[in-house]
């Protein structure tokens, strides 16, 4: 027993109903946290407040409902400045001077602009479209589009065909695809479930800078391969198993610094997977060490294209940050088939808390500006933008649309059709819904029939309020919709953030 | 007859590496011969037939030679530019002269060998799994960050040029955590990075130098592999695996539980408590 | 015939199946009442098999040639038409005999039953509409029912 003396108080509250508890103990075994016990001598189960990370697991499979997790006060006195969580930080960094780890994405109180902006519908002049009975076109081809078309006409049979060569696109069901998460931060059967629920739907499922497994190279054909600054597990068979390759400059979540996954995690699959000893650190250095300049990252766009016999799209994944317009701009001109922008929302399996939440802007700006950006370059159409960072549901999907995106990723959302509660203790390995740990009695919770399922379900319900809200604002053609900010309207958004989304006020 | 000669003069890089596919894949040609090669990147890229040498016998290849190859041989008769074995995963290298920066960087196995000295950030991030273990032998001296957050892998450095540098430069093996060093030299380099300890050769290591050195100097004919291994060695390893281990807040260590509440009912009070 | 069929790989270990199980074969069938205030608490007809990391359901398997019911000295045990083997409690003595006899151990002591000695089986949620409930608690579709070949 340890009696050191610590400040840390507690987060969440047990509360558990003992006229209802039967004393089964699947609590108990289920919570990798300890934060249940038995106590035989009072034939009771107690809680352990301390342990809590409110991940839901023991209230879900509670088979009587007993469990309530409660968020604890403030036991603090109310103060705007030093809130409870800043004043927890400190403690804790008092106690061990370390850097403070963190996971998942920013929930820090900026503004989601989303929430603030609202879509059109149309009425009486222009009839709106009822997708269940006329044909409603949400195809996304994401790549390089041509600068003009050549048509050439057969002498003998006088059927057309297209003359210019049209660079490797990829054909997407739904403007949806599954964000880059690694095997390493999330578990073999959370990526099972994901590229099945990919290869099913449609769309596409992302590596991550992990590696492919090799279960999963069966999902090539719906794989978009990442090479990240550490390349793990990048060599040619990998390069060439995907539909396209992306090259990883940043995230979100942590912009600017390297990736981390901690010793503990790195196991027996990983190792294999990643080429590396098992139980050492899987760091990713900051930047990529051959990229010290634009005209670098142009060299390492066209050396995969090379190595991959310009047969796939390449695309490249910035954070969202000061300038993104102007970056982004560099990337096309270097030649990347699409540009990946991540906002401050994006999630991570670890990163340090300081960095996720202050560094990155909102999304929904950085689509706007390099959208804008792009086309007043007359370059728009040389690559697809993709955005990604903390989409929740279709609307915030179609609003992005409108604002100049071709497709989004989704990974928070992604993962919690899985099971995923958002606690945000991704770091520890010890993820009680078998998602973002390696341990195998936590991973066998995670069952990719399932997964798999519930991810599909998520892109067919999504596909089809997209459906839906296209034909409401009158639109049969989700080309039509792309960047047509005349589509939006904004309610609480003054200027310049209104001038910078570039749709006017609900009303005018 | 399977040798092909391509003169690669007012070759654009994309012709030139598409006839070099080509006749790898299509022709069954084991053999090429490269002369006048003015700069054009990627020789090699995307091959991984094993029994295939390309040579480079007048010019200078450009960036990113070798870069994701899984198989074949290069040797480059002049000297070469930057990102050589960038990211390879099998074959070998060889080059008649001195090299450029970043040389190496993600490689993950296969062998390269420079004549003369090598620019900086040379082998970053290696890497190296069971059999999979790249090397990299360079004749003369490197610049900075040799080695820097290698992860596996060999790198030997033999200083045999005739100049003042250093054999390294600074920030050597900084953020290193696996693989090997060896310098042939009696002066512990400044700055080393503070994640290695330098150490005297044992058996196996010398094994494994004189393993390299004599492939170096069976390509490298001036130098002679007796004097090379008569020299002063010293070897830098990582001190941890896990250099960054201290520097995050310690995540509490959950180990597999070996009992449950089901197996045994009595409460394990230390378990909870930590 | 549609049947239980148990997959190692995703039990979790929770014990839903059981609790499910003893609240169905109630009176009440309320989880409350069924465990703290009928008269006699049911024993689950299900149990999870528990060694380290490793955990299972076991239940009966419905065999094609029960032994349990050639075994049985009272006639209680027996195969009904759509091939379940079912028991009669009233007729059951408390022998035993079936539990020796069956290969899977899925016969067990009604333990909470304390007048007189009786088994439990499980009866495939007989009079249950929506099929066997244990199936309907598993979080991780460690127990699947449905038809099989073979």
């Amino acid at each position: 027993m340890k009696f050191t003396f610590s400040l840390k108080p507690e987060n969440f509250i047990i509360e558990r109903d003992d006229e209802r508890c039967i004393r089964c103990g699947a609590c108990v075994q289920q919570c990798a946290y300890n934060a249940h016990y038995f106590l035989e001598e009072k034939n009771k189960v107690l809680g352990i407040n301390h342990n809590c990370v409110g991940d839901g697991r023991c209230v879900a499979i509670c088979p009587t409902n007993a469990i309530r997790i409660r968020q604890a006060e403030n036991p603090y006195r109310p103060n705007h400045n030093w809130s409870k969580e800043k004043m927890m930080d400190l403690y804790e960094q008092a106690e061990n001077g370390t850097v403070l780890l963190v996971g998942m994405g920013a929930p820090t109180p900026h503004p989601v602009y989303w929430d603030k902006i609202i879509l059109n519908a149309s009425q009486v002049t222009n009839p709106s479209i009822d997708p269940l009975r006329e044909p409603m076109e949400v195809k996304t081809y994401i790549g390089s589009k041509p600068d003009k078309i050549e048509v050439v006409f057969d002498n003998k049979t006088k059927k057309p065909d297209i003359k210019t060569k049209i660079s490797p696109q990829l054909e997407l069901e739904v403007p949806v695809m599954f964000a880059a998460m690694s095997f390493g931060a999330i578990s073999l059967n959370a990526c099972k479930s994901l590229a099945k629920a990919a290869s099913e739907m449609g769309t596409f499922w992302n590596t991550g800078e992990g590696g492919l497994h090799r279960d999963l190279y069966q999902y090539g054909k719906n794989t978009i391969v990442q090479v990240a600054s550490g390349r793990f597990g990048v060599h040619l068979d990998y390069l060439n198993a995907g539909a396209a390759v992306e090259i990883k400059i940043g995230q979100g979540a942590k912009p600017g610094i390297g990736g981390h996954l901690p010793g503990e995690k790195v196991n027996h699959e990983i190792s294999v997977t990643r080429a590396m000893p098992e139980g050492a650190d899987a760091i990713s250095p900051a930047p990529h060490h051959d990229i010290y300049s634009i005209e670098d990252l142009r060299q390492l766009i066209y050396s995969i294209k090379e190595a991959t016999d310009y047969e796939k799209p390449v695309f490249v994944k910035i954070s969202a940050v000061h300038n993104v317009a102007a970056i982004a701009s560099g990337i096309v001109r270097a030649g990347a088939d699409a540009v990946v922008i991540d906002g401050i929302r994006g999630g991570t399996g670890a990163a340090p808390k300081i960095i996720r939440d202050n560094v990155g802007i909102p999304i929904e700006l950085a689509i706007a500006v390099v959208d804008e950006r792009l086309r007043k370059e007359g370059i728009r159409n040389q690559a697809s933008l993709i955005a990604a960072g903390g989409f929740r549901n279709s609307s915030d999907v179609i609003k992005a649309i409108a604002l100049g995106a071709d497709a989004v990723y989704i990974g928070t959302a992604a993962l919690m059709t899985l099971g995923c509660h958002v606690c945000g203790m991704c770091y520890k390995g010890i993820c009680n819904w078998g998602i973002a740990t390696q341990r195998e009695d936590l991973t066998k919770r995670l069952n990719p029939e399932i997964g798999a399922e519930r991810a599909k379900n998520l892109l067919k319900a999504w596909k089809h309020e997209i459906q839906e809200m296209l034909g409401a604002m009158g639109i049969n053609s989700i080309e039509s919709l792309r960047g047509n900010r005349l589509n939006l309207r904004a309610v609480d958004i003054h200027e310049p953030y209104l001038s910078i989304l570039g749709i006017k006020p609900a009303g005018a | 007859m399977g040798l092909l000669t391509i003169d690669a003069e007012n070759l654009y890089y994309r012709d030139l590496n598409a006839k070099i596919k080509e006749a790898v894949r299509k022709q069954n040609i084991k053999k090429i011969i490269i002369k006048n090669a003015r700069g054009q990147r990627f020789i090699g890229t995307g091959l991984q037939e094993k029994d295939v040498e390309i040579i480079v016998e007048s010019g200078v290849p450009g960036n990113d030679l070798a870069m994701f190859m899984d198989g074949p041989t290069i040797k480059v008769l002049n000297n070469a530019q930057d990102g050589i074995g960038n990211t390879m995963n099998n074959g070998k290298v060889f080059v008649h002269g001195d090299a450029g920066d970043v040389i190496a960087y993600g490689m993950r196995n296969g062998k390269i060998f420079i004549k003369g000295s090598a620019g900086y950030r040379i082998g970053i991030h290696m890497k190296e799994y069971k059999e999979m273990i790249p090397s990299i032998v360079i004749g003369g001296k490197t610049g900075d960050f040799l080695g820097e957050y290698m992860a596996g892998g060999i790198i030997l450095v033999l200083g045999l040029t005739k100049d003042e540098n250093p054999i390294v430069g600074r920030y050597c093996a900084t953020g290193m955590h696996g693989g090997v060093i060896y310098l042939r030299t009696d002066k512990v380099p400044t700055y080393l990075g503070k994640e290695v300890k330098v150490f005297e050769l044992n058996e196996g290591d010398k094994a494994k130098v004189k393993e390299l050195v004599e492939e170096f100097c069976s390509e490298f004919k001036e130098y002679n592999s007796n004097d090379i291994l008569n020299g002063k060695f010293i070897k830098l390893i990582p001190v941890s695996k896990r250099p960054y281990g201290r520097l995050y807040s310690p995540g509490n260590h959950f180990p597999l539980p070996e009992e449950n509440y089901f197996s045994n009912k009595k409460v394990d009070i230390e378990k909870y408590y930590y | 015939m549609k049947k239980l069929y148990f997959r190692e790989e995703w039990c979790v270990g929770c014990g839903r199946c059981e609790v499910v199980c003893a609240i169905e074969h109630s009176e009440s069938k309320h989880p409350i009442i069924a465990y703290f205030h009928e008269k006699i608490r049911q024993t689950p007809r299900i149990v999870v098999e528990r060694k380290g990391n490793i955990s299972f359901a076991n239940t009966c398997r419905h065999c094609e040639e029960p032994d349990c019911v050639n075994a049985c000295i009272a006639g209680a045990l027996y195969k009904d038409e759509s091939g379940k083997v079912l028991y009669d409690p009233n007729k059951c003595v408390g022998c035993y005999s079936c539990i020796m006899a069956c290969p899977y151990g899925a016969i067990m002591k009604d333990i909470n039953r304390k007048e007189r000695k009786q088994i439990v089986k499980c009866d495939l949620c007989n009079t249950r509409k929506e099929g066997p409930a244990c199936a309907e608690a598993c979080p991780n579709r460690a127990i699947i029912f449905e038809e099989k070949e073979g």
